[in-house]
């Protein structure tokens, strides 16, 4: 019997630790554009869609914008791929990813329209990730 | 007064009698005589829930606009049945749906109880008094002023129409309102302080409960991957985890009840698990819909109004507390006893799974929870990479994959001769090796991506299936209602060894396609054949038309990804996308046009001929030679009107001239015009100032051949190998668990007959009428 409780609690005390280990490698933090630009990790920035400077390019497969924070900090950010739906009409936009030189490489990004559908699932928000 | 009208009045009277049904519910609890009418009060609980619901049906049906709801939510081109799922679209009407189920299942419930019937309803009474308590205060019949009630609805947003989408609310609302059933009926024992009959009335209910959740999680998740484009069918979404959550719970609880059952243990930890359920089911509305998660994350839904909130909280304190500080009242008088024989029994192995099924749940919630734990803990919001959830969950899969596949040839005492174990154990194990040596055989010569941790993933769920099946075989033969379980646990496995292979052998490519180019993509030449509604309007229903043809000639067809504008919200046209799925036994091809189905983009800026050049560098350029000076910079780094300029040499047919095109950032561009005609652009994107180098776009000039605007459809493919055995997967859990509570509601059934007919306490009967379940074969118990 001994056995079987030192068994169950090895076992766990070893996934908690793991999982301890999981969560500090994979947090990301919700910075400021100027703490982003200090970052060296990944980051979640996020900000107002500045109007109009959403750039679909199908060429290169990219999606280019600029954001500002609530402080009024903007930031280039470029998604890696063309983003879903649509991005043009987005009010708040969340980059997760990482500084490259001046500009954002957002691995992720999560965006929300100023859209009278207010239902109960996914279509709050949209998302494009690889 | 009109039909929304009544609807409200309908809602207070269905809370004044959930009210008054939990209060004479409780007093029946003392006097007998009072039972009589606590069911009559509780029927028209239900009577006035189920007339709500149905008007704001007729309400949709009908295309009543006057109602703020069905305008928002619904309009008059919608199919009937659309008309009718606008009805549980939004906010409102999920509640109401959510009481509409709550009301329905009482009744179910209610004949069952027996002796916990006044204490049970009175607690579940309870649950549907806060939730009519919210729906007056977040009403879905508010009416627009008679002069402002617009002509035509919204509309039912794009991706909800779709059939799985119509009735996966139906469906998982049943299983969320089924969880308010264990917990009603376990804090009824804790006050009885009955340890073991309880235990036996919730059993089915738990099955339901696991079953309807079960079933409405993997509707989400279907609809999700036929319609959302970007290609999975799980994201561990926030409100992906607040349901999977109280279904983890509820698996452990169904598992717990099973030893219980058998052995007659685990009395604390089942009224624990019992308890949790539906208040963590509150805790996820309360997070998905207060706006908790706003603060850092666009992910929060339309916040609630502040009085359905308050009782949101409400609600989730007083089941936490009251669940638990009751628990931990009666703790000390609660029965704990030993069961399990060694470490190969089945008793440890059911105790070992249902801690990871908890330590899953918990370690889920944890994730899902991050943005509001860091910011209280760190004074700094930070949320979990998805990643997150597959590395913490890996340890606790793997090992119950490894429990999945041992259990069936365990048995409740211990197995004093190991080698009668291994021997039984041999089949599947010598079956999964074979598997594995053709896995590792192909992986090497189709130089398939390997990694050792999905291997050996792979290989546990292959050994959980081979295990089960064979169990299943066995039973069958001797008693059909016994599978369940076992073909639930087939399910699993194939669900496990479906996603992991569709993602881990994914392939995918991607290419742009335009009115004259194709494009080969995973084997297949594909070219773009325009759209099924060439009007050029782009109206509802069109879709892209993309040929695929395989190059080796097998195969050909059209794929037809969906891309229209919604035009419900003139203000606001909405792009709508969505994959096409061509199914094959053994994998899907996954066409989205765009990656992640962005959608076509119809003209495209031309930025004319390059030139990547450093600062201090000269180059040439047709008939010009550039020498890069330095950057002329306006403003401030992080202004919104940051002008940034590049200072040109420009040579030309031996004349010199100093340019300079800028670049506002975020805003526009400055073109400087090139000697003998032309432009020469700087773009905002193509200034690397780190690397003092930008790239320079010359336009118009003499001889250049300007691209014409014209379509460009980005599509990609991914092709996911063994995605079927998911689905597949998750009809035998289905099926296995619709088995699994046929067999128990019968059972409980039974018993309750039994304890009529002698009044002897039910238990005792139960243990002297059945046999003692053979070893190995313990089929379902």
């Amino acid at each position: 019997m001994k056995k079987a409780y030192l068994f169950a609690i090895g076992f766990i005390a070893l996934g908690l630790f793991m999982a301890g280990r999981a969560m500090i490698q994979t947090i990301v933090p919700y910075v400021s554009v100027a703490q982003a630009r200090q970052s060296d990790g990944k980051v979640q920035v996020k900000g107002q869609l500045v109007p109009g400077s959403v750039q679909m390019d199908p060429v290169r497969m990219q999606t280019r914008f600029m954001i500002q924070d609530a402080q009024g900090d903007r930031l280039f950010v470029v998604h890696p791929k063309l983003a879903q739906g649509n991005i043009e009409d987005a009010t708040e936009v969340v980059a997760i990813g990482r500084m490259a030189g001046d500009a954002f490489v957002a691995e992720r990004i999560l965006y929300k329209c100023p859209s009278k559908y207010q239902g109960k699932q996914m279509q709050e928000y949209q998302e494009s990730a690889p | 007064m009109n039909t929304a009208e009544w609807g409200r009045l309908i809602i207070y009277v269905g809370l004044a009698s959930a009210v008054g049904a939990t209060v004479i519910f409780a007093l029946a609890a003392r006097q007998q005589q009072w039972l009589h009418w606590a069911r009559r009060v509780y029927l028209l609980a239900v009577v006035c829930t189920v007339a709500a619901f149905g008007v704001l049906v007729a309400l949709c049906m009908r295309s009543d606009f006057r109602v703020v709801y069905v305008a928002n939510f619904s309009s008059s081109d919608l199919p009937w049945y659309y008309k009718m799922s606008s009805a549980w679209a939004g906010q409102e009407g999920s509640f109401l749906l959510w009481a509409f189920w709550t009301a329905l299942l009482g009744l179910l419930l209610m004949r069952r109880l027996k002796q916990y019937e006044q204490l049970a309803m009175a607690v579940y009474s309870s649950i549907l008094a806060f939730l009519m308590a919210i729906l007056t205060k977040q009403s879905p019949f508010l009416l627009y002023p008679p002069s402002e009630a617009p002509p035509e609805g919204m509309g039912l947003n794009p991706l909800l129409q779709n059939y799985w989408m119509a009735i996966h609310p139906p469906v998982i609302f049943i299983g969320f309102a089924a969880l308010g059933i264990p917990f009603s009926i376990a804090v009824a024992a804790l006050l009885r302080k009955d340890w073991d009959g309880w235990a036996r009335v919730t059993m089915p209910f738990v099955i339901l409960c696991w079953l309807t959740l079960g079933a409405g999680i993997i509707l989400g998740g279907y609809w999700a991957y036929v319609t959302l484009g970007w290609g999975g069918f799980w994201g561990w979404d926030p409100v992906e985890n607040s349901s999977l959550v109280p279904w983890l719970i509820v698996t452990g609880l169904m598992h717990g009840l099973i030893v219980q059952r058998v052995r007659g243990g685990l009395h604390r930890s089942n009224l624990l698990l019992a308890l949790l359920g539906a208040p963590l089911f509150f805790y996820g509305t309360y997070m998905t819909r207060s706006g908790a998660l706003a603060e850092a994350s666009v992910h929060a839904f339309d916040a609630l109004a502040k009085g359905a909130l308050g009782l949101v909280i409400a609600m989730l304190l007083t089941y936490t507390i009251g669940g638990l500080g009751l628990w931990l009242l009666r703790l000390r008088a609660i029965p704990a006893k030993q069961t399990a024989e060694g470490v190969l029994s089945l008793d440890l192995a059911f105790s070992l799974g249902i801690i990871a099924l908890v330590v899953i749940a918990g370690l889920t919630l944890i994730g899902a929870s991050m943005p509001v734990l860091s910011l209280l803990i760190a004074k700094q919001s930070s949320a979990v990479d998805i990643s997150y959830y597959h590395l913490a969950n890996a340890p606790f899969a793997y090992v119950m994959l490894l429990l999945l596949g041992i259990v069936p040839f365990l048995s409740w005492r211990k197995v004093d001769n190991s080698d009668v174990f291994i021997q039984r154990l041999s089949g599947p194990w010598y079956a999964t090796l074979l598997v594995g040596i053709a896995v590792a055989v192909a992986s090497y010569f189709l130089r398939l991506p390997v990694a050792l941790g999905v291997f050996f993933f792979l290989l546990l769920a292959t050994f959980t299936i081979f295990s089960n099946v064979v169990l299943v075989w066995r039973l069958a033969r001797h008693n059909k209602m016994s599978v369940g379980g076992y073909l639930a646990h087939v399910g699993v496995g194939l669900v496990l060894l479906g996603s992991a292979a569709s993602i881990f052998y994914e392939q995918k490519a991607q290419a742009v396609l335009t009115n004259s180019s194709s494009a080969k993509l995973l084997g297949f030449q594909v070219s773009y054949a325009g759209m099924t509604h060439p009007d050029g309007e782009l109206g509802k229903n069109n879709a892209v038309r993309l040929k695929f043809e395989s190059l080796n000639g097998d195969e050909s067809f059209e794929a037809r990804p969906v891309y229209y504008f919604d035009t419900h919200n003139p203000m606001q046209p909405r792009r709508v996308a969505g994959p096409h799925v061509h199914k094959h036994l053994l994998y899907d091809l996954y066409i989205a046009i765009g990656s992640d189905g962005a959608g076509v983009i119809e003209r495209v800026e031309d930025r004319g001929k390059s030139l990547t050049i450093r600062r201090g560098e000269t180059k040439k350029m047709d008939d010009y030679t550039i020498h890069f000076k330095g950057f002329k910079i306006e403003g401030h780094m992080g202004d919104s009107d940051l002008r940034v300029g590049a200072v040109l040499d420009v040579e030309y047919k031996g004349k010199k001239t100093q340019l300079v095109p800028e670049a506002v950032l975020g805003k526009e561009v400055k073109p400087a015009n090139l000697p003998g005609g032309g432009q020469v652009v700087l773009f905002p994107d193509e200034i690397n100032a780190n690397e003092r180098m930008v790239i320079l776009r010359f336009v118009g000039m003499p001889g250049q051949t300007v691209m014409p605007d014209h379509l460009l459809v980005p599509v990609e493919v991914k092709k996911k190998p063994l995605i079927n055995l998911v689905w597949l997967g998750t009809i035998l859990m289905m099926v296995g668990g619709g088995i699994a509570m046929r067999r128990r509601f019968a059972e409980l059934a039974e018993e309750q007959q039994v304890a009529v007919a002698a009044p002897v306490p039910a238990a005792k009967q139960r243990d002297k009428s059945r046999p003692k379940p053979a070893p190995g074969l313990t089929g379902g118990q």
